[in-house]
C-alpha cells in the first residue's frame, strides 16, 4: 500500500497549480545564478545559495506538503478510504525525499560544467555532502512542523516553516564569524550549533571563511542523528498517536512529553555538540593567497588590450580588475602598462622587465619591443596628486608610461571565473642623470576565467527548466 | 424485528466531547441495511460530528458504533472498506486535479481491476458529461463538484454512503437533480445511504426514515411521515421540537 500511496501522492503534488510552473522558476533562477558566477568566484558565489540556502528552502515546503491535506479538507475523502494513516504519513514523507532528491538530481548539470573544467575542490566535495544532510534534516524538521499544524490554511506551518529557515541560515554566518574571531566556544558560539546546517558542517570538516574547525566531531554526529531522527520520530508520534484525522487527541501528559521532546531537539545540539574550534580548517580549493588583492590607486602596473588607453581608474593589485577577464588555457595578447616615476623632461636610458607568473600563469613579454632596451614610452598627464611618486617625493604632473605588449596563459584554473592569478612584477629603469638604476617591484594578480564558462553553463541552468516548463504547458493544454 | 447483523449502523450512547463541550451526548440509533435514512438538525446541532465518528474520522469519547458489525474504533479499515463519505467541502480540496486524476487516485488506492474503466462507469453513473472529466476540478460548476464527490464515495461500491449536507450552495433545478441521482442511486447500488442536512425539505422528500438531533441529542428517531403528513406540518412540528429540545417518540419506534 505505501508504494500505491507513494506514486499517487508524487503524481499529485506535481497537478499542484504551479507545481511545474514553479519548479521551473526556481531552477531557472539557479542556473541564472550559476551563470552568473562563472564570472566570479562559482563554488562560493553560486554555491552556498544551491547546495545550502535553497536546500533550507524544503523546510517549508515539507511542513506545506504535510499540512495542506488537512487544510484543503483532502484527508477527509482520504481517511474515509481504507488507508492507514501510518503508510500514507510514510509515503508523504517519501515523496518529499524524492523532490528533495530530484532537487539534488537538477544540480547536476552545472556541476557537470563545472567538473569539465576545474578540478573538484574541496569546499565542493563537502558540498556535495553537506547539500543532502541539509536535505534531510530540512524534510524532519519540516515534516515536524507540518505535523503540528491543524488548521484550515498552511499559511500558518508554512511560516513557522520559513522562520525556522531564517533562523538555521542565519546561524551558519554567525558561526563562521563567532569562529573567525576565537569565540566559537561561547555561549552565543555554541548558539549557533542550533542550525543542523552548522552541525553538519563542522561534522564533515570544513568551514566557508573561518579558519579552523571542532577537534572532534563524534558528539556532532551524535547530535545530527538525534536532531534529525528526534524531529522524523517525534514527527510520527505527533500524527499517528496524539492526533485523530483532523483534531488534537493527546491527554495533557502527552502534550508535556510532546513540548519537552520539541525542546530537546534545540538544546540537546547546543550543550552537547563539539565547539572546541582548534585545528587549523583546510584550505577550500588551491587559489594562492595574494596579499591586497583589492587594494586600489597605489599601483604602477595596470593591463589593457592592446594598443588601448590607460584605464580610468589605475591602478590596483588586480591588473585587468576593469576589464573583461582573460580566458584560461589560451593564448591572451594585452599591453602591460608601467607608470614610471619619470617626468617626461627627462629621457628614459634604460630599462628592463622580469615578469613571474605563478600557480600556473605564464607571462612572456613581446622581445620586439625590449629589443632596443626601451619599450615604446607615451608620456602622460596625472591630474593633482593621483601621478607616480618621484624619487624626490612629489607627485608627477607628466610622466613616462611604458607600454610592453604580453601574452598571457593562464592555465589549470581552480574556479571557473574569479582566479587571481598571482604576477610578480620587476621592472628596472634609469633615467637620465641618474646615478643609479631604480627598480619597481610589485606582486599584482590577472584575472582569469573559463571563457566559455558563461555560455555553457546558461544552457545547462537552462535545460530542465524549459522541461519543467514544457511539463506545464502540456498539462495546461490538457486540462483547460 | 430486525436481527442485530442486519443493521447497517449500530451506535450506543455515542458521544463526542471537546474539553468541556459535548458536541454529541449518548446518540442511539439503529438504521436497516438498504434504506435512504434521513439525520436532520440545525446548524451546530452534531450532524457532521456524528458523520465524522460513523466515518472513523473523529474517535468518540464514549460509546460504541457499529457498521455492518465493525467497530468504528476497533477495526477502522474494515468500516472504512464499507463506506464513502460525501462531504460539503471536500469537493473544493482537489481543484487542481481532473475528475479522472481524482477518481483515478482512489480507484488505485482501493484497488480495483482496470480503475480507469471504473472511473469512467462512475462518471457515467453520477452524470459527469464526458467533455468535462478531463478538465480541472477548479473550472466545475458546484453541482458538477459535488457529482465528482458522489462518484468518488461510491468507489469501490460502498454498502453506507454518508452524505453531510450533499446540496448545501446548490440552486433549486441543481438541487432537484441532485435529489433525482441521489433516489436513484440507492435504488441501483443498493446502498444504505445516511443522510445528514438541515433543509427539511430535502430530508422529507428522500428519507422514509429518520432522526432529529438538536444540541447534540436526539429529539426524534422513526417514520418521517409521523411529524407531518406534508411539508408544512412537517416543519411545524420540527420546529416545535427544536425549540423545545424535548424528545418526540415516534408511534412505530
Amino acid at each position: 500500500m505505501i508504494g500505491t500511496l507513494y506514486r499517487e501522492e508524487l503524481h499529485a503534488t506535481m497537478r499542484g497549480q504551479f507545481a511545474w510552473l514553479g519548479a521551473g522558476v526556481v531552477l531557472l533562477a539557479l542556473g541564472g545564478v550559476a551563470a552568473a558566477a562563472t564570472q566570479d568566484t562559482w563554488v562560493d558565489g553560486y554555491g552556498i545559495i544551491a547546495y545550502f540556502l535553497v536546500p533550507l528552502a524544503f523546510i517549508p515546503l515539507a511542513a506545506g506538503v504535510v499540512a495542506s491535506p488537512r487544510a484543503n479538507r483532502f484527508v477527509e475523502s482520504l481517511f474515509t478510504a481504507p488507508v492507514e494513516r501510518g503508510h500514507w504519513f510514510a509515503a508523504k514523507i517519501l515523496v518529499v525525499l524524492t523532490l528533495a532528491a530530484a532537487y539534488y538530481v537538477a544540480l547536476l548539470p552545472m556541476l557537470a560544467v563545472y567538473l569539465h573544467h576545474v578540478a573538484m575542490p574541496l569546499l565542493l566535495r563537502k558540498f556535495l555532502v553537506w547539500t543532502p544532510g541539509i536535505l534531510i534534516a530540512s524534510v524532519a524538521i519540516g515534516t515536524l512542523v507540518g505535523v503540528l499544524f491543524i488548521g484550515r490554511s498552511i499559511a500558518a506551518p508554512a511560516a513557522t516553516g520559513m522562520g525556522v529557515l531564517l533562523a538555521y541560515a542565519a546561524l551558519v554566518p554567525l558561526q563562521e564569524l563567532m569562529v573567525a574571531r576565537g569565540n566559537g566556544a561561547t555561549r552565543i558560539g555554541r548558539l549557533a550549533l542550533l542550525s543542523p546546517a552548522v552541525l553538519l558542517k563542522n561534522a564533515l570538516g570544513f568551514t566557508l571563511v573561518a579558519g579552523t574547525i571542532p577537534t572532534a566531531t563524534a558528539l556532532t554526529w551524535t547530535s545530527v542523528a538525534i536532531v534529525v531522527g528526534g524531529a522524523l520520530v517525534l514527527a510520527a508520534w505527533t500524527f499517528l498517536r496524539l492526533q485523530g484525522v483532523e483534531t488534537w487527541e493527546a491527554t495533557r501528559r502527552q502534550g508535556w512529553a510532546l513540548a519537552a521532546g520539541i525542546a530537546a531537539l534545540s538544546v540537546v545540539p547546543v550543550a552537547f555538540a563539539d565547539h572546541d574550534y582548534d585545528v587549523a580548517a583546510p584550505r577550500v580549493n588551491t587559489a594562492p593567497a595574494i596579499p591586497a588583492l583589492f587594494a586600489r590607486g597605489n599601483g604602477s602596473f595596470a593591463l589593457t588590450d592592446a594598443g588601448a588607453p590607460m584605464p580610468v581608474r589605475c591602478c590596483g593589485t588586480i591588473l585587468n580588475r576593469d576589464a573583461t577577464p582573460i580566458a584560461t588555457d589560451r593564448d591572451t595578447q594585452q599591453d602591460l602598462l608601467i607608470l614610471l616615476p619619470v617626468d617626461t623632461s627627462r629621457a628614459l636610458t634604460q630599462f628592463s622587465l622580469r615578469l613571474d607568473g605563478q600557480s600556473g600563469l605564464s607571462v612572456v613579454a613581446d622581445a620586439r619591443a625590449l629589443f632596443s632596451g626601451i619599450p615604446p614610452l607615451e608620456a602622460h598627464d596625472y591630474d593633482n596628486d593621483v601621478g607616480p611618486v618621484a624619487p624626490d617625493g612629489r607627485h608627477l604632473r607628466n610622466g613616462w608610461i611604458a607600454r610592453v605588449p604580453v601574452t598571457l596563459h593562464p592555465a589549470g584554473p581552480w574556479d571557473i571565473g574569479g582566479n587571481r592569478y598571482p604576477l610578480t612584477i620587476a621592472a628596472t629603469y634609469a633615467a637620465a642623470g641618474d646615478a643609479m638604476p631604480r627598480t619597481l617591484t610589485a606582486r599584482t594578480a590577472v584575472n582569469a576565467q573559463v571563457a566559455s564558462g558563461l555560455y555553457e553553463m546558461a544552457a545547462a541552468g537552462s535545460l530542465l527548466p524549459l522541461c519543467c516548463f514544457g511539463a506545464a504547458l502540456v498539462r495546461w493544454r490538457r486540462t483547460r | 424485528m430486525i436481527a442485530d447483523g442486519e443493521y447497517a449502523i449500530e451506535t450506543t450512547h455515542l458521544t463526542r466531547r471537546f474539553g468541556s463541550f459535548v458536541a454529541v451526548d449518548g446518540v442511539t440509533l439503529r438504521i436497516p441495511k438498504g434504506h435512504l435514512y434521513g439525520f436532520l438538525g440545525l446548524n451546530g446541532a452534531g450532524k457532521t460530528t456524528t458523520i465524522r465518528m460513523l466515518t472513523t474520522l473523529l474517535p468518540p469519547s464514549a460509546g460504541s458504533a457499529k457498521l455492518w458489525g465493525h467497530d468504528v474504533k476497533e477495526e477502522p479499515l474494515a468500516v472504512r472498506r464499507l463506506i464513502g463519505l460525501v462531504s460539503d467541502e471536500t469537493s473544493e480540496s482537489q481543484s487542481t486535479w481532473t475528475a479522472r486524476e481524482y477518481l483515478g487516485y482512489f480507484a488505485r488506492l482501493r484497488e480495483l481491476p482496470k480503475p480507469g474503466n471504473e472511473v469512467e462507469r462512475i462518471l457515467d453513473a453520477v452524470g459527469l458529461e464526458p467533455r468535462f472529466r478531463g478538465k480541472l476540478i477548479g473550472s466545475y460548476s458546484t453541482g458538477m463538484k459535488r457529482r465528482v464527490e458522489i462518484g468518488r464515495a461510491l468507489m469501490g461500491g460502498p454498502k453506507v454512503l454518508f452524505l453531510d449536507e450533499p446540496t448545501r450552495g446548490l440552486d433549486l433545478p441543481a438541487k432537484r437533480e441532485m435529489w433525482r441521482l441521489l433516489q436513484d442511486l440507492a435504488a441501483r447500488e443498493q446502498v444504505t445511504t445516511f443522510l445528514s442536512s438541515h433543509d427539511a425539505q430535502e430530508i422529507r422528500t428522500l428519507c422514509t426514515e429518520i432522526s432529529v438531533i438538536n444540541r447534540g441529542r436526539l429529539v426524534y428517531t422513526g417514520p418521517a411521515r409521523d411529524l407531518g403528513a406534508d411539508l408544512d406540518s412537517f416543519e411545524q412540528r420540527l420546529v416545535e421540537l427544536l425549540v423545545s429540545g424535548s424528545a418526540f417518540q415516534s408511534s412505530e419506534s
